[in-house]
């Protein structure tokens, strides 16, 4: 008797779903889980990002899991988690949005990737210097005080860096932690810094990654929370001097905040395309192909499967469903639809009835 | 390597080259980059520009017909980590034009997302662009071998003429330590030390 309930409480722990899930999401998903029949019946294992990953990639490789976070896994990540006689396959579920916005009309102007780099770094380029706006004396002094590549910041207004933008003082309100940083690290900063030679000479990519996202320590940036990262908008608004800082792109249509295009786009622009915004990143989800396999000759879902197919309806990425609430922006019809078109391919899911 | 080289195609390909090559000198951008001009002078230098018609299929395995097309290329070489260092030119019957790159940078995985964008809307501009072309594996190959960690390119050569190809030099990452090796470098350190001393001692008895 002992061993038959041995044998079935192992085999009740092998048919769980774990889903293994980033912190920026995990809000999101507990809001929406309880309404799906197997998502709400998973288990949820969620820490910092790599802390994750590396948790769903040391899990037994025969368990039911899924992976969901607010980034891409490298080619490299894939095959280190992958190992032997495994297939791993990511799926873009939705992206995770920000926008750059000023608590003042008079700092609407549009800003690249080039522009806040030098705004925000702790030391410039030297050649940035010597195609800046300063007044030709003090550009003359700084070039001649160091033979550095190198230089710390001294731009204080924007139109210091350039003549075109507005003579009012740099402020910015950046995020201090989670996706938003990194979007704002990888896709703004290292963007913004990766055309200067003075850069592109230096081999290491670590070296330079820390070069480009070394923030400037004085007055003219402040942090605001971005590991949560939920009412940024209202960090803005209470800003005393005009300053521009990144929101949630829902939190744009708030009001009471001026929205800035970022290379020449907005979120609120009618063709708005997502995939070419800067300013995003894509919320994966990653599983193993066997998992999905159905068991038996009556090929019934496996969690996985179902949960797939949980995650993958109207209810969870449409344009009304729960990522869209939770703020992340969603994926076009025909995006939605070739997401469940091979997810069809793969066996399992028929039983479920996936459309 | 593209073998395209049949005989009685290399007079076509020489004169396909230089037609292309002189319509592209009228077409060339204000602003050409420099591993874009040396290419252009390299080969104007050696081919001269006789009036031949031009093999469509011959004239997309180069460099495309624009110098547009061109400038993009050998920008988004040096957006892969790698810059020009030399171009080997001989001239003779049978000219021959090699261009060597060398690795300056690693990429990050910044780079690596932002590159394969820039090379999926190269794509999308270009209505010649296809995968089996010669540009178009050399690009899509640079960006595969970034992600690996084990292995880099340390350098490759694009040759241009008599037939077009790249050759490439892989790496380790990690040089992997045998005992033999350690033996030998503890050997030559010691041998370093000896003679240094008996520098420093030859030169203390001198004064």
């Amino acid at each position: 008797m002992a061993t038959a309930l041995q044998v079935s409480c192992l085999a009740a722990e092998e048919d769980g779903l774990t889903v293994f899930i980033g912190p920026s999401l995990l809000k999101t998903y507990q809001s929406v889980a309880p309404q799906f029949e197997t998502l709400s019946k998973a288990e949820v294992n969620s820490d910092e990002t790599p802390r994750t990953i590396k948790a769903f990639c040391e899990a037994p490789r025969e368990d039911q899991k899924l992976l969901i976070i607010s980034r891409k896994l490298s080619l490299n990540e894939m095959r280190n988690c992958e190992k032997e006689e495994a297939r791993m396959v990511g799926l873009q579920l939705s992206q995770y949005l920000i926008a750059p916005a000023s608590n003042s009309s008079s700092l609407a102007f549009d800003l690249d990737a080039k522009t806040f780099y030098l705004a925000i770094a702790e030391e410039v380029p030297r050649s940035a210097i010597a195609a800046s706006n300063l007044p030709s004396r003090k550009r003359s002094e700084l070039l001649n005080s160091t033979a550095d590549a190198l230089i710390h910041n001294p731009f204080v207004t924007w139109r210091d860096i350039d003549a075109s933008l507005p003579n009012i003082e740099i402020n910015l309100l950046v995020p201090d932690g989670g996706t938003a940083k990194i979007i704002v690290d990888k896709r703004l900063l290292e963007a913004g810094c990766r055309g200067f030679n003075e850069i592109k000479r230096i081999f290491v990519a670590e070296a330079r990654i820390r070069t480009c996202t070394q923030y400037r320590a004085d007055d003219h940036v402040v942090f605001t929370d971005g590991a949560l990262f939920l009412d940024s908008r209202m960090d803005l608004l209470l800003a005393k001097k005009p300053t521009i800082g990144f929101i949630r792109y829902p939190e744009l249509l708030g009001g009471g905040v001026t929205p800035l295009k970022l290379n020449g786009t907005t979120p609120l622009d009618l063709k708005f395309n997502a995939k070419k915004y800067p300013a995003s990143e894509s919320i994966s989800i990653y599983f193993f192909t066997q998992a999905v396999f159905g068991k038996g000759p009556s090929q019934e879902a496996t969690p996985t499967g179902s949960s797939l197919a949980e995650l993958l309806s109207e209810e969870m990425i449409g344009p009304e469903g729960a990522f869209q609430k939770g703020g992340f922006f969603p994926l076009n019809q025909k995006e939605r639809n070739d997401l469940r078109a091979i997810l069809r391919t793969v066996r399992g899911l028929g039983a479920v009835g996936v459309n | 390597m593209l073998n395209i080289c049949k005989q009685r195609q290399l007079p076509r390909l020489l004169g396909a080259a230089a037609l292309l090559l002189a319509s592209s000198t009228a077409q060339a951008l204000e602003q050409e980059s420099p591993a874009s001009k040396m290419f252009r002078q390299t080969v104007n230098t050696v081919i001269a520009a006789p009036s031949l018609v031009i093999d469509k299929t011959l004239q997309t395995v180069l460099y495309g017909n624009t110098s547009w097309h061109r400038e993009k290329f050998f920008e988004l070489v040096e957006n892969s980590g790698y810059e020009l260092k030399q171009a080997d030119t001989t001239a003779g019957l049978i000219p021959e034009i090699k261009l060597v790159y060398e690795q300056s940078r690693e990429l990050s995985e910044g780079d690596r997302e932002a590159l394969a964008e820039e090379i999926a809307e190269f794509a999308e501009e270009d209505p010649t662009w296809i995968e089996g072309k010669l540009e178009a594996r050399i690009l899509r190959f640079l960006l595969s071998v970034s992600e690996v960690g084990d292995y880099r390119i340390g350098g490759f050569e694009i040759s241009v003429l008599p037939i077009p190809g790249f050759r490439f030099t892989s790496m380790p990452n990690e040089i992997t330590y045998t005992p033999d090796t350690i033996l030998l470098m503890r050997r030559m350190n010691e041998i370093q030390e000896k003679m240094q001393e008996q520098m420093s001692s030859n030169g203390s008895k001198k004064h």
